[in-house]
């Protein structure tokens, strides 16, 4: 095995062009970096690496040389520490924070992370500080006392009319951390260096506003910034969390998993998790980045439930509720009875509720809402047994070439969007079918601008390999077919299939083109599609997807639960029933669900998180656990089991989902719910889940509306409660112009006119 | 564009920036938009390479395009010395453009012509061994040419 | 000339750059090598009817040599050609650039049929490495090694660049070469693409050379004809096509990987080395980056054999150096010398000495890279290494002379004010260390220096010469550090008593009338732009020291007789 020496220390190293950098930090050696970041490829601008290598007439810097056998490196050679305290000061001159010289330093350090304090305590008005300055650390590391140079003020204003963050480029050291993650890890280009030399800045285009920009606010770039120059605006001024906790988000089925800062038992911030952490593995969106705690924090949470008594909501203790609801299910004819679920359930809830339904009941009226998409998807991965066929977003990233269709994931899904994105970095083409977004259609290589109803037609033409392709045109048509006949492909596709001709037709042909040679990436909207599914969410479905009339299974757990089952009615027929005054009780576990069909429902009980208009017509409210709040699994997108850890407790009087059906269950006399943790439910699910049945197709009708992407969490409207989600959502509709089409010559020709015009106007004037 | 890849498309960024400015003048916010659009990048990466290379301009030169020498040889004969003077004369500084839009004025590295120095480059014309002198006739040759050109327009109406 | 029925006995033709830029524009008779200087439209008809008809030379039109005062007709005479070596100059104003025909009729791609049809390619590089040719982009690299490395390297497609990016201000051979010589450059590179393996190829060039793309797009278009260029070249089964690549005014852009950058369509900001652009470059295949020079003296190696080459010049250096010699010296213009002549040669012998007889301060090669020598290096042989040596580089071919009325910090200011502005702003020490050295520099400049302003200058110098990430940053100090290595006098001159010796530093002078020379003619209070001369007609003028802006126009059109306008130090009352 090859070696070299670093400081003295032999270390053995694999000669795979790993860096000396990252042979020291293997080897716990630090060597100081700033434009250096894990994530991104070697940049080698600040020179903080600079290291000297025997044999070589530079210094060279550690985080771009390759390690090669033999080699001797020094990182504390005399002249190099005062070259690089020499550069440190230059560097300092455009960070101009007193930092340094600062008398209250060493006090500063001790509450460094809370600014709030430290500005009180040591004056500093200068610096948003994040719990860590990377530029102190080095600072610190390479043990500089003075500043060598005047420091100069650019006297940029600091920019805060974008939502959720700041920017303030007066501290920044152009490290390019930002702007690289941005261009090279997310594909936006939202931020770019502009300029050159010492005007060089980070910016827009023209100074345009971020929102203008095309950002979508993922908060890489924050993430990523060594200083304070970028910083969130709501994580600015709450000090050292407590603890932090990583849990998986439940605002989208990607399943990302989030670190939280918790302090006084409420989360104050949110932030990607571990680099580690799959799927994300350090990256999320703006929902997870910035929305969660606004979110878990709302002021008008549901805190205590309520029971209706002569129209009036009176708060009551839980039992009393309970008692309460017992009363109106045991009125009620069990078929008169719909329980509606939600994809923000846990799997062990919604397998807790529809064993509610089915067990303590005997009603299989389960649905939950928006389940046409995963259940499209399930069944059919079910039915043909191709649930390997899913693959995770690390296998995206390695893909060699994708098809988009029925869905602007870069809106929806960013973190999907951010792998889609490294494998079309890497050069793998992208054929998106259907209309999107402007990035989706800035990455696409080949772009079918299709009607969403043909989807099925053009996904069926490629998978039988016809010689036509509907939209395309026969040379092309070649090409697309050439690119899809290779292997390692990979079809990323969202509930815009629903809106195909035929989506079960779709959907098959889509698994047939993907065959063996690719992965599928269905991209659920909501947390738990796939894992409500699986818990029998469904009715005609029992939990781990076997159909209601396969009878074998049908007749154990009627045994077990000791009630007749039979399917129910799903959540549209639930709809017509009340309509038609068919349905007397309907337990609401999700406020987005409409209203509209409902409304001759004699009882509706409403357990969520978050008010809603549900509430003004609930006999009974219980307060819900947010996500945060709960424990458990939920299956993602890639079709892998995740947890869900708690990080704070409930607020107030709520309870979690699991906790209060299985408190409501033996309520409602049934013995076999004495759970005590979701874990125990688990065990039970998993007896389910041994061998998954085959559940029939049902044909799925085709929703004839494009949904917008407004993302909903139990009934919150996101962005009806956070006002910078809201600005953000508003300005999308911005970006969607359509590609110009004209030449250069009429694109001159066009502008030289408007030019002329515009003259005349002024003269005349 | 379809089926050209991203490196393609970005090899003729540049190319498409002079083509722009050659016939316009300056790169106007709607050709970044454009060529946003035509080359699969966002406005930003197209506006990083161009605010980066000193020959794209963003705003529109004047009637007059006048750019000043400062190379090595220019230097030593006087180049800054000239465009001292002239900036004094037009009321701008290297980079801006008269009010009136007649004249805009530009500092150049180096035109190639150094053992001719000092030189000066109007209207795509270099003039070499410029002398103050000179220089001053040329402008005001010019402002003759242009007020005649106004007076028999407006004579002609 | 055909109305005059020379049609059939005189050819005329467009000539690339001759050299004597100074004497421009040239008009050469041959065969005679007659030389005619300064030529006018007018004095055309003088030269065909009682030259070209009459067989009468022009005799007021010949050179006249200043020391002598005598005529010299045939150029072959005139000192600045004579102590000339013309080795890569040689077709440079003999033969007409836009002719392929002429190129090939003085031997031109002979080089390139030996190397294709009698050669491999790691032959070619052995020839090459043999010849001892280094790069003559400035830094020296044996050329012949970089192509073993471009050829070493394993892939399916390779590139070859010619770097024609010469954005040195006060350099114009890449372009001069460019313009009158062409077809030598692209054979320079086809045999490159033929040693390493590459099949496409760039030239990338300056926009502000309109002329030079002009005639290398030329040049292009009559080898593709010729079948130099294309597939299957001379039937020898080697393909290769070039295409240009028009810089837009970045003069990093001269670095390697900048330049890749930059015809990738990128910000021209360099990355660090490794991995070589040999191994990794233009879209992550192996790339091999040559300049002008160096690629049009490959042809003439092939052509003449390595030991003709490697006899010229010195054992380290062979061949011969190019300058483009500026500056205030008499005979300006494009010099070839073998390496290893002695920078006095040059100057005084082909530069033909200072200008107007003043006395030689300094003289600056390699640009804004390069470092200032003063008079007792002047016996110093031009090679690579003796130049870096003594703190200079040889660059890519400036040579600026300077004389007593250049003042050393305002040069070491303008230099550092070039490369600053041209900093792409990437790595900290170059951003900020040019920028707060330029600072130090105006402080001096303007009067306000400290003593200890000379050792903070030299210390942020090597903080940058040290950490800088390319040669722009790396070289960026070479002129403030020679500067004040060989002239800390006039730094000091301009801190302690606040004196530019030279008067050039604004701050430290001021334009005064004196009143016993003014004759009133009202010639700078004409073209003073900023109103500050006042008098009326025929008296004594006077210059507002608020109002002066010291742009010395005054000074310019004062009349030689008069002489009325002096600088003197800005200090000096006002009480003249």
């Amino acid at each position: 095995m090859p070696s070299l020496t670093i400081d003295g220390k032999q270390i053995q190293f694999k000669e795979d062009g790993r860096t000396i950098l990252d042979v020291a930090r293997e080897e716990g050696i630090y060597i100081p970096t700033l434009c250096d970041h894990p994530d991104l490829p070697p940049y080698g601008g600040c020179r903080m690496c600079l290291v000297e290598v025997e044999g070589m007439k530079d210094f060279v810097t550690a985080c771009t040389t390759p390690a090669k056998d033999n080699m001797i490196v020094n990182t504390t050679n005399e002249n190099l520490v005062k070259l690089k305290r020499s550069i440190l000061q230059l560097m300092l001159i455009e960070h101009p924070s007193a930092c340094v010289v600062c008398a209250e330093w060493n006090a500063c350090n001790e509450y460094r992370s809370q600014p709030f304090k430290s500005g009180l305590i040591t004056g500093c008005a200068t610096c948003p500080n994040k719990a860590s300055c990377e530029l102190r650390d080095v600072i610190e590391y390479i043990g500089l006392d003075d500043l060598g140079f005047v420091s100069r003020y650019k006297e940029m204003p600091v920019e805060k009319d974008d939502p959720f963050f700041d920017r303030d480029y007066n501290i920044c050291i152009l490290c390019g951390r930002c702007v690289r993650v941005c261009d090279e890890i997310r594909g936006t280009g939202a931020i770019s260096f502009t300029k050159r030399g010492h005007e060089t800045r980070v910016d827009t285009a023209f100074g345009n506003s971020h929102l203008d920009s095309g950002c979508w606010f993922c908060g890489a770039c924050i993430d990523v910034c060594p200083t304070g120059a970028l910083s969130s605006r709501m994580m600015k001024w709450y000090g050292t969390p407590d603890e932090t906790v990583e849990t998986t988000c439940l605002l989208c089925g990607t399943g990302c998993q989030i670190e939280f800062d918790v302090k006084w038992d409420k989360i104050m911030a949110s932030h990607p998790g571990s680099k580690n952490s799959k799927p994300n593995r350090g990256h999320a969106c703006v929902l997870g980045r910035f929305c969660i705690p606004s979110l878990m924090n709302a002021p008008d949470r549901l805190k205590t439930p309520t029971v209706r008594r002569d129209g009036v909501s009176i708060p009551v203790s839980w039992d009393e509720a309970y008692e309460r609801i017992a009363e109106i299910l045991n009125e009620a004819a069990p078929g008169r009875v719909g329980f509606v679920g939600g994809p923000h359930l846990t799997t062990e809830a919604a397998y807790l509720l529809q064993k509610l339904a089915r067990g303590a009941i005997g009603t299989s009226n389960v649905d939950f809402r928006g389940s046409g998409f995963a259940s499209l998807v399930v069944r059919t991965l079910a039915d043909t047994d191709s649930f390997a066929k899913v693959g995770a977003l690390r296998d995206l990233e390695k893909a060699d070439w994708i098809i988009a269709v029925g869905g602007d994931f870069i809106k929806t899904h960013q973190v999907v969007a951010k792998s889609c994105y490294q494998a079309v970095a890497r050069g793998a083409p992208l054929i998106l079918i259907g209309e999107a977004g402007v990035n989706l259609k800035r990455w696409a290589t080949e772009h079918i601008p299709l009607k969403a109803k043909d989807f099925s037609t053009i996904l069926s033409q490629l998978a039988e390999g016809e010689e036509k392709l509907k939209g395309v045109k026969k040379r092309h048509a070649e090409h697309i077919k050439s690119i899809v006949s290779k292997g390692n492909g990979a079809i990323v596709f969202g509930s815009g299939i629903l809106l195909a001709r035929n989506p079960g037709e779709a959907m098959t042909a889509l698994l047939k083109l993907i065959g063996d040679k690719g992965r599928i990436y269905p991209t659920f909207d909501y947390g738990n599609e796939a894992g409500a599914m699986m818990a029998g969410l469904q009715p005609d479905l029992l939990p781990g997807l076997t159909s209601v009339s396969a009878s074998s299974v049908r007749g154990e757990i009627e045994a077990l639960w000791g009630k007749k089952i039979k399917a129910g009615l799903s959540l549209k027929q639930m709809r017509m029933a009340a309509s038609k005054g068919e349905l007397d009780v309907l337990y609401v576990t999700d406020g987005s669900l409409p209203v509209k069909g409902f409304k001759k429902v004699k009882h509706v009980i409403y357990q969520s998180p978050f008010p809603s208009e549900w509430v003004d017509r609930a006999s009974v409210i219980l307060p819900a656990a947010g996500f945060v709040e709960d424990s458990g699994t939920v299956v993602n997108m890639e079709m892998k089991q995740l947890k869900l850890n708690q990080v704070t407790p409930p607020i107030g009087n709520s309870k979690q989902d699991w906790l209060i059906f299985t408190e409501l269950g033996r309520k409602l006399g049934s013995e076999s719910f004495k759970y005590r943790s979701p874990k125990k439910v688990a065990k039970e699910l998993r007896e389910f889940t041994k061998e998954i049945g085959s559940g029939a197709i049902v044909e799925i009708e085709p929703v004839r509306k494009a949904a917008d992407w407004n993302p909903v969490y139990r009934g919150a409207i996101l962005a009806e409660r956070i006002r910078d989600l809201k600005t953000f959502i508003d300005a999308l509709p911005e970006r969607e112009r359509p590609l110009s089409t004209e030449s250069m010559d009429d694109f001159i020709k066009r502008l030289s006119e408007q030019e002329s015009a515009d003259i005349q106007v002024k003269e005349v004037a | 564009m379809q089926g050209l890849s991203r490196a393609d498309l970005a090899e003729q960024v540049i190319p498409s920036l002079q083509e722009i400015q050659e016939r316009l003048g300056y790169i106007p916010r709607e050709a970044i938009t454009w060529l946003a659009d035509k080359f699969h990048l966002s406005e930003q990466e197209i506006y990083g390479v161009a605010s980066f290379y000193s020959n794209f301009r963003f705003t529109p030169p004047g009637k007059h395009h006048l750019r000043i020498c400062l190379g090595t040889a220019c230097h030593l004969q006087g180049g800054d010395r000239l465009l001292a003077a002239t900036s004094e004369r037009l009321g701008i500084k290297p980079g801006e453009t008269t009010p009136d839009g007649l004249y805009s004025l530009e500092r150049v590295a180096c035109v190639g012509c150094c053992a001719l120095a000092p030189n000066i480059v109007l209207d795509g014309e270099v003039f070499s061994r410029t002398t103050q002198q000179s220089l001053k006739q040329l402008l005001d040759s010019i402002d003759r040419q242009d007020k005649g050109a106004k007076k028999s327009e407006e004579g002609s109406q | 000339m055909t109305d005059r029925g020379l049609g059939k006995k005189v050819r005329v033709k467009t000539i690339g750059c001759h050299g004597f830029c100074k004497q421009g524009p040239v008009i050469t008779v041959e065969p005679e090598g007659l030389f005619y200087c300064q030529v006018d439209k007018k004095d055309i008809n003088e030269i065909v009817q009682s030259h070209l008809i009459g067989g009468k030379p022009v005799e007021r039109l010949f050179y006249v040599e200043p020391a002598t005062g005598k005529r010299i007709s045939k150029y072959k005479d005139i000192p600045f050609y004579k102590g000339q070596t013309k080795v890569v100059l040689c077709n440079c104003g003999e033969i007409d650039p836009s002719s392929i025909d002429e190129y090939i009729e003085k031997g031109g791609y002979d080089g390139l049929k030996k190397a294709l049809l009698e050669m491999k390619p790691e032959q070619v590089i052995d020839q090459v490495l043999k010849s001892g040719l280094r790069g003559r982009g400035g830094a020296g690299f044996p050329t012949g090694l970089k192509w073993r490395f471009g050829r070493g390297s394993k892939s399916d497609k390779k590139y070859v660049v010619c770097n024609a990016d010469e954005g040195n201000p006060g350099t114009f051979v890449d372009g001069a070469i460019l313009v009158a010589d062409p077809h030598a450059v692209l054979e320079g590179l086809i045999v490159a693409a033929y040693s390493i393996g590459a099949d496409e190829g760039f030239v990338y060039i300056r926009h502000e050379y309109p002329q030079a793309i002009e005639s290398i797009k030329r040049a292009i278009i009559d080898s593709r004809k010729k079948g130099f260029l294309g597939q299957d070249i001379l039937g020898s089964g080697f393909s290769f096509d070039v295409s240009i690549k028009e810089g837009a005014g970045a003069f990093v852009c001269g670095e390697e990987t900048s330049l890749m950058a930059s015809i990738m369509g990128e910000r021209g900001t360099p990355r660090p080395r490794p991995p070589f652009p040999t191994d990794s470059g233009l879209w992550g295949k192996p790339t091999c980056i040559n300049n002008v020079k160096t690629l049009a003296t490959i042809p003439i190696i092939l052509r003449r054999g390595v030991e003709w080459f490697s006899s010229i010049g010195t054992e380290k250096s062979t061949g011969t150096a190019i300058f483009s010699l500026t500056g205030m010296v008499k005979n300006t213009g494009l010099v070839e010398v073998p390496m290893g002549t002695t920078l006095r040669h040059i100057i005084f012998n082909v530069g033909g000495g200072i200008k107007d007889d003043a006395k030689f301060k300094a003289v600056l090669t390699g640009g804004p890279s390069g470092g200032c020598l003063p008079a007792d290096k002047l016996d110093l042989p031009v090679d690579y290494d003796s130049l870096t040596q003594a703190g200079t580089i040889m660059g890519s071919g400036g040579m600026i002379v300077m004389d007593e009325t250049t003042c050393m910090v305002d040069m070491a200011r303008f230099f550092l004010s070039f490369t600053q502005a041209e900093s792409c702003g990437k790595c900290t020490p170059c951003r900020m260390g040019t920028l707060e050295m330029l600072r130090l520099l105006d402080k001096i400049r303007s009067g306000n220096g400290e003593e200890s302003d000379i050792e903070k200058l030299q210390e942020i110098a090597i903080t940058v010469k040290e950490g800088a990430l390319c040669g722009l940053g790396q070289a960026a100090p070479n002129p403030v550090l020679s500067t004040i290595r060989y002239f800390r006098d006039e730094y000091e001159a301009h801190i302690r008593d606040k004196i530019c010796p030279a008067e050039v530093c604004k701050a430290l002078i001021k334009y005064t009338v004196v009143p016993e020379k003014c004759i009133g003619c009202g010639a700078c209070l004409q073209i003073c732009p900023s109103n500050a001369i006042t008098g009326k007609k025929n008296e004594v003028h006077v210059i507002s020291d608020e109002l002066c802006i010291k742009c010395g126009a005054c000074l310019e059109v004062c009349p030689p007789e008069a002489r009325a306008i002096d600088k003197i130090p800005a200090h000096e009352g006002a009480g003249h």
